[in-house]
């Protein structure tokens, strides 16, 4: 892949520059005239979600970038949330940053997401970041290179099902974790004023409603079955009265049968007809009591309308049982999970043996050119180390140059393409320049096949160089 | 001072004045529904009284506060005062003279039994010395009031030029304690229902307070009828009676191997089907007639009857349940009908009806 060249417009004022497939050296004498703003501008152009540099708003600059792979030529239109494409083939759109991959694998010929992910960390050093990033960290502005995450793309590791384990013991991670924030909330506030969760009378008045509604219905069906029994009874009495029976008594007299001479039976009616009267005196005591409460109860809910939020969410998280031991158990579990499954993750990751070797290799080698090779361990699995607090300001500086190195090799090694190596300022602040000039003499001799695009305010000896000026400001009316 | 103070202060005395009415308006209010229940609970009163002989009660009667008729053709006739503030004796001898009034003419027709003038105030006379004889609930003739209070007693008749007219033999001061507090309003009178209701061996807790409940209610409601001539038959007071003492009445006596909570408990569980069959006649008819022919035939009890025969009843309990729970079913409600069936014989004699 080879950067052609980038235009850039921002109302008048406008900037192109031309790329060699060689080596590229984008110079100024002095400092802050804008060499790290036309790096940016090439990986905005790209795609990539780049932070302006001061001064100047990315988003408001048209930006078209052309360039160049064995098999096609691709013109780039950078808008804000999209990349237009135009190649051989027509032209494609292509939404950012959701779509941003998609471009990129069309253009470096790989679907692997985690070495798509990783591709800028691989291919630029930024010169605020880059040079303290050795193999875990941010590229810059939220783009990070993970070096895990790129050996299993090398390597053509499938870790998804295990990152989605991951992801969802995370997830619920959070969620007892704001739990045992509440439950710490809720001892506060239990602290502070006493246990605030008391049964509102809001919900006494509603049990005492639902109680006298109960009673009420209880009541209701007693006085159903009273008046079946009422009716029955009365069906019955009619019913004799109509067949208009008589008796005689012991005395020969006669007597008809109906209501007043049925023994018992005026006695019973009685009581059926006092019991309905009571059982209604209650039914309508019950009501007159329902009412006396509802009116209550919209009293109360008026007053607990002028309740402040904050008391409203008090209450709340009062009546709400959480059981703080219970939950700091279960987070301790979960992250002892996690801690599981990222060791899955690493011993997964680190069991590849050609790809580590390989990197470790290459490593080795330009440690020991560089004479750095006593700070680098011996075993492969240094890659993947965290160490960084031991290795000085210089160290660091050819350690990281050294990585990316390896990192370069092993990726074109994989895809079967050169790559642009795109670095700002490799000078640094603590590097001699005896050590800068053997860092250059490595990519003369084992990156010349490179296009390289260097920013820098100092000359370097390369035989062939494209240099790119800047004076006084980047881009001009 | 300025117009405009004048017409501000004229404002404010008319609106002060109106407010002053309104309180005045309200407490009119307050003392007339005051006065309203104590002639209620006072009619309530004069009736347990009077039970075994009363044919009927009106309140606000065509002539009395209270008019209560009885089986002999004549009329208790009472006039009910009552005083919000029970030391305020302020009204209290002008109360007793419009009282006096109002008895001597609604005895025209000569029907009265008794005149009674009831009222809650601890002190009828306005004699404090006298106070002593009017403590609790009394009821003091002529004859028995202090010599004090016979001697104002006449001179009020005298000045009031009834004296020719007045039956003092038949006249009768009463003192029902009556306050203004709710909790303690009916205290006196719901002594007396209980005493009525001890005395009738019916005294189960909580049944006097159910009681009063539905008197203070058949009574206010037929006070409430225009027509004066329509009045409270004595059934429609005593009836309530029974229903309540009857819905009480459980004999744990026959359940033995069960504590009387486990009773409770299958009681309300049950209370639909038992008061089904209970509640009807050819049933309670059925029941009754066994019973009755077992009584004359073994003298035994009501227990036994239970014990040696409910199996004869078991057709009539189709209910989906252990037998040993449906056994206590049909015990409870041979029960229920044969205490329902005594009470009511029981009652109906002592208050006769």
């Amino acid at each position: 892949m080879i950067i052609s060249n980038l235009e850039i417009t921002e109302g008048i004022f406008h900037k192109k520059v031309e790329f060699t497939e060689d080596v590229n050296l984008i110079f100024s004498t002095n400092n802050s005239v804008g060499k790290t703003t036309l790096i940016r501008f090439l990986l905005y152009a790209l795609g990539y979600h780049i932070p302006s540099t001061k001064g100047i708003n990315f988003e408001k600059c048209t930006c078209k970038i052309k360039i160049q792979t064995d098999n096609n030529e691709y013109l780039i239109i950078r808008g804000v949330n999209y990349l237009d494409v135009n190649t051989r083939d027509g032209k494609t759109t292509y939404i950012l940053p959701n779509e941003h991959n998609q471009f990129i694998s069309n253009v470096i010929g790989t679907n692997n997401q985690d070495l798509l992910n990783n591709l800028l960390g691989v291919i630029y050093i930024d010169q605020e970041k880059g040079w303290t990033l050795l193999n875990r960290g941010v590229v810059i502005g939220k783009i990070r290179f993970n070096i895990e995450q790129f050996v299993r793309g090398l390597s053509e590791k499938d870790c998804t099902e295990l990152f989605n384990r991951l992801e969802s013991v995370d997830v619920e991670l959070k969620k007892y974790k704001q739990m045992f924030n509440l439950s710490e909330y809720q001892k506060g506030v239990s602290h502070l004023q006493g246990n605030i969760y008391h049964e509102s009378l809001e919900e006494n008045i509603k049990k005492e409603i639902l109680g006298l509604q109960l009673e009420k219905g209880n009541l209701t069906i007693e006085l159903k079955s009273l008046e079946k029994a009422i009716n029955e009874n009365d069906d019955f009495k009619k019913f004799i009265e109509k067949m208009k029976i008589t008796v005689k008594s012991s005395g020969g007299e006669i007597i008809p049968v109906n209501k007043n001479t049925i023994v018992d039976f005026s006695d019973l009616q009685n009581l059926l007809y006092s019991r309905r009267i009571i059982i209604l005196n209650e039914v309508s005591k019950i009501e007159s009591q329902i009412k006396v409460l509802r009116r209550k109860l919209v009293k109360e809910s008026n007053l607990a309308e002028t309740e402040s939020l904050i008391e409203k969410f008090d209450k709340s998280i009062s009546k709400i049982e959480l059981d703080s031991v219970q939950i700091m158990s279960i987070i301790e579990k979960l992250n002892a999970e996690k801690v599981e499954i990222r060791a899955q993750i690493s011993k997964f990751t680190k069991t590849d043996d050609d790809v580590l070797l390989d990197l470790h290799g290459t490593i080795l080698k330009y440690a020991s050119e560089l004479e750095v090779i006593d700070f680098i361990k011996q075993n492969r699995d240094y890659i993947f180390t965290s160490d960084l607090k031991s290795l000085s300001g210089a160290i660091l500086h050819k350690l990281v140059f050294i990585f990316r190195l390896a990192y370069i090799t092993a990726l074109e090694k994989h895809l079967g393409i050169k790559l642009p190596l795109i670095i700002d300022s490799p000078s640094g602040r603590e590097v001699e320049k005896e050590n800068i000039e053997d860092m250059i003499n490595i990519l003369k001799r084992d990156f010349s096949k490179n296009q390289l695009i260097i920013a820098s305010i100092y000359n370097y000896s390369f035989d062939s160089v494209n240099r790119i000026e800047i004076n006084e400001r980047l881009l001009e009316s | 001072m300025t117009s405009k103070e004048n017409i501000n202060i004229k404002k404010k005395t008319t609106k002060e004045s109106n407010e002053l009415s309104q309180d005045k308006k309200d407490s009119n209010a307050s003392s007339s529904l005051f006065g309203w229940d104590f002639q209620i609970n006072a009619a309530i009163s004069l009736f347990i009284e009077n039970i075994e002989r009363v044919d009927t009660v009106r309140l606000e009667g065509g002539k009395e506060d209270i008019e209560i008729k009885l089986n002999n053709g004549k009329t208790i006739y009472a006039q009910a005062k009552s005083v919000e503030r029970r030391d305020d004796y302020s009204n209290i001898i002008s109360k007793l003279s419009k009282g006096l009034v109002t008895l001597n003419n609604g005895n025209k027709e000569q029907d009265a039994e008794k005149l009674i003038y009831i009222t809650n105030s601890p002190n009828p006379f306005n004699n404090k010395h006298t106070m002593y004889a009017f403590i609790d609930r009394t009821r003091k003739c002529v004859d028995d009031l202090p010599p004090e209070c016979k001697t104002k007693l006449i001179k009020i008749i005298e000045d009031l030029k009834i004296n020719e007219t007045f039956p003092q033999e038949l006249f009768r001061i009463d003192v029902l304690p009556f306050e203004s507090s709710i909790i303690e309003r009916y205290k006196a009178v719901q002594s007396e229902v209980s005493k009525f209701f001890y005395n009738l061996n019916k005294n189960q807790f909580g049944i006097a307070d159910k009681v009063l409940d539905v008197w203070q209610k058949e009574i206010f409601k037929n006070g409430t009828l225009v027509d004066t001539s329509i009045t409270l038959d004595k059934s429609s007071l005593i009836w309530p009676i029974i229903a309540i003492s009857a819905d009480c009445n459980v004999n744990e006596d026959i359940f033995e191997g069960y504590e009387p909570c486990e009773i409770e408990e299958m009681v309300l569980c049950y209370r639909d089907v038992i008061n089904v069959l209970a509640n009807r006649y050819l049933f309670c008819k059925t029941i009754i007639s066994d019973y009755s022919d077992f009584r004359t035939s073994s003298k035994k009890l009501a227990k036994d009857f239970i014990e040696e025969n409910w199996k004869n009843y078991k057709e009539y309990f189709e209910i989906e349940t252990s037998d040993e729970i449906r056994e206590v079913i049909i015990k409870l409600t041979l029960q229920k009908v044969i205490s329902n069936k005594s009470l009511i014989g029981e009652i109906k004699k002592k208050v006769n009806l």
